[in-house]
């Protein structure tokens, strides 16, 4: 098991250092840069702030520059914002990641909930429309129900603020503060569950069919057991085994912000400010916010992996 | 072939004449009784239908321009309504279907093309090859789609390809981040039917590695293609339209579906003309539900083992 992790912690770094270079080529190529694009900054300031970001450097030189920082902790310093890349991501990271804890524990709970009900009575009207649904749910262009939430709900029915996290101007205190972020909350949390909730129900649905097929559960009714303690206790503990390598997999979406669903949102998050830092051409912190996700995604997948060992002592065989 | 038939024996050419049902033809007839699969296949040719026949009976055209009968809403005239120089919604909404499907068909057949080439690559020769390639799979899963996507696409815009050209990159460029999850399912499969003993006797006889990959391992593996490639196809038009919405797809003139909904980043067009932009989405969401749906029913009739 140890061995286990440490090969393929060891394995992560060629992959790392890979994908450092790959985006590092990616984002050079990418035309104009933020110094260029400001049209008040005169020649000589340009060329000056360019010297100071190393941005006059050739890509070789800038690559190791930056990999040794990185190394270093210092991610370097924001063009647009004009503070080191990692006070921007603490400052916005933490607003995506209210909105992701959320949109993942609601969307676990329902999908459990509906994909159990679904298994349970699978090919009942119920588990028709229910997979229905949840197939509608699972194509759900975000950009467009996003879009047409904001136009229903906000605009034509009045019920919710059209974007943003508080209301612009207001200086609530305590609760009133809380219930306007709650409002403001109420529609991304929606579209985003909306959209993740679809699959992660079909996945319990499945997983809870292959359980109850089992002997183990017909014993447990055959001993006279209640149908709910069967369900619940038995063969949902046994469903739910699977699907903690969905937590690992579910880690780097924690953190990353939901790009499009904030911009249209208007929400203070991580994801908007990589879109903004993209049309801006803002070097370090888009290299060290995409890094920080890349590393995320494989530590992610090897979490999984290896709970996925804890929990099933058949792989572990292997 | 019917001559050797009547000269041979009665019992040889009743073996001869009893006609094998394919798998294939198994397989589609089960499909069929899946209502789901059915309802999807239905509402995706009519989708076909309607975007690449549709636009013959439309009496507008897009180069027919008329201001003064711009923004107008649904009528009967127009059933869709007209957009700000006055062109038919209903037949720019069709053209843009061509535009949207065909990018993710397109998008899908080079994604599998790398992905089961690649995959197949990895599977058979094992050692560094499979080492470089699945390495270069896992940092192209490690990276976010989205912000590569966008950086690509403004890339692309850079480099002045002329807007009607635009959708051949769009494809290759959806096609070309796709590959890996593919990749890695074939190599698992090959890996797998390597050492089977069809292929023992394909060693025997001496066959040269390419037609061992391409004739013997790689038609194995095509059920599964086919379930992840009908995925594709849906997760390739989903990432266009998201692209285009941002203005980094596909441009205007060419209309397609994600960049017809960049209507609603005006704020008039988006509280008061809604004709404008709900129609391209409305058509998205029930491609996508289509495509998906037929790709669910396609994996519980052809591989029934690889379950979400």
């Amino acid at each position: 098991m140890k061995q286990y992790a440490i090969r393929r912690l060891l394995q992560m770094i060629p992959t790392i250092i890979g994908v450092s270079v790959l985006l590092f080529i990616v984002f050079a190529m990418a035309p104009g840069n933020f110094i260029d694009s400001n049209p008040t900054i005169s020649k000589e300031r340009a060329a000056e702030l360019k010297a100071i970001h190393g941005l006059d450097k050739p890509l070789v030189e800038r690559y190791f520059t930056w990999a040794e920082n990185t190394i270093k902790g210092d991610l370097g310093l924001s063009l647009q914002h004009k503070q080191p890349v990692t006070t921007v991501l603490n400052r916005y990271m933490w607003n995506s990641f209210l909105i992701a804890a959320i949109v993942l524990v609601l969307s676990w709970t329902i999908a459990i909930l509906v994909g159990v009900f679904s298994a349970v009575r699978q090919h009942s009207i119920y588990d028709g429309l229910i997979t229905f649904l949840v197939f509608a749910l699972m194509s759900l262009p975000s950009f467009f129900v996003g879009l047409y939430a904001i136009k229903l709900f906000a605009i034509d029915l009045k019920w919710t603020p059209v974007g943003g996290m508080y209301t612009s101007g207001s200086n609530a205190t305590g609760l009133a503060r809380i219930w306007d972020l709650v409002e403001h909350l109420m529609l991304p949390i929606i579209v985003l569950t909306s959209i993740s909730v679809g699959g992660l129900t079909r996945y319990f649905r499945t997983s809870m069919l292959d359980v109850v097929r089992q002997d183990f559960i017909r014993t447990a009714r055959a001993k006279g057991l209640k149908e709910r303690t069967v369900i619940f206790k038995h063969a949902l503990r046994n469903a739910l085994l699977p699907a903690i390598t969905l937590l690992g997999i579910e880690l780097p979406g924690l953190f990353s912000g939901a790009m499009i669903t904030e911009k249209i949102f208007n929400w203070p998050g991580i994801g908007r400010i990589n879109l903004d830092a993209i049309n801006a051409r803002d070097y370090f912190l888009l290299m060290g916010f995409t890094m920080f996700l890349a590393l995320l995604t494989m530590l992610g997948n090897l979490l999984a992996d290896l709970l996925y060992r804890v929990a099933d002592p058949r792989v572990r065989m292997k | 072939m019917s001559q050797t038939v009547a000269e041979s024996t009665a019992q040889d050419s009743k073996v001869q004449t009893i006609k094998p049902a394919s798998p294939w033809r198994l397989a589609f007839k089960q499909l069929l009784k899946n209502k789901f699969a059915v309802g999807g296949l239905v509402v995706l040719v009519l989708m076909f239908l309607i975007c690449f026949i549709g636009p013959f009976f439309s009496p507008y055209s897009l180069e027919t321009m008329n201001i003064r009968n711009g923004n107008k809403p649904p009528n009967a005239a127009h059933w869709l309504g007209t957009d700000n120089l006055g062109r038919d919604i209903l037949l720019r909404v069709m053209l843009a279907g061509r535009v949207s499907l065909l990018v993710g068909l397109v998008a899908m057949m080079i994604s599998v093309a790398i992905g089961s080439t690649l995959g197949a690559l990895a599977g058979y020769y094992r050692g560094w090859v499979d080492s470089i390639i699945m390495r270069l799979a896992d940092i192209m899963m490690s990276i976010p789609s989205l912000p590569l996507l966008i950086i690509l696409g403004a890339v692309l815009s850079d480099m002045k390809v002329p807007p009607d050209k635009r959708i051949y990159v769009v494809m290759f460029l959806l096609g070309f981040m796709s590959w890996p999850s593919l990749a890695r399912l074939v190599r698992g499969q090959i890996l797998m039917l390597r050492e089977q003993e069809f292929m023992q006797a394909a060693e025997v006889l001496g066959l040269r590695d390419r037609r061992k990959i391409f004739r013997h391992l790689l038609p194995n593996t095509i059920p599964i293609i086919i379930v992840v490639a009908t995925l594709m196809v849906a997760g390739a038009i989903l990432q266009e339209s998201v692209l285009s919405y941002l203005g980094l797809g596909v441009v205007p003139p060419t209309p397609s579906w994600g960049n017809m909904i960049t209507a609603a980043n005006n704020l008039i067009d988006f509280q008061k003309r809604p004709w404008l932009w709900v129609p391209p989405g409305v058509c998205i969401f029930f491609t996508v539900i289509a495509i998906n749906v037929i790709g669910d029913g396609l994996r519980d009739v052809l591989d029934p083992k690889m379950k979400r």
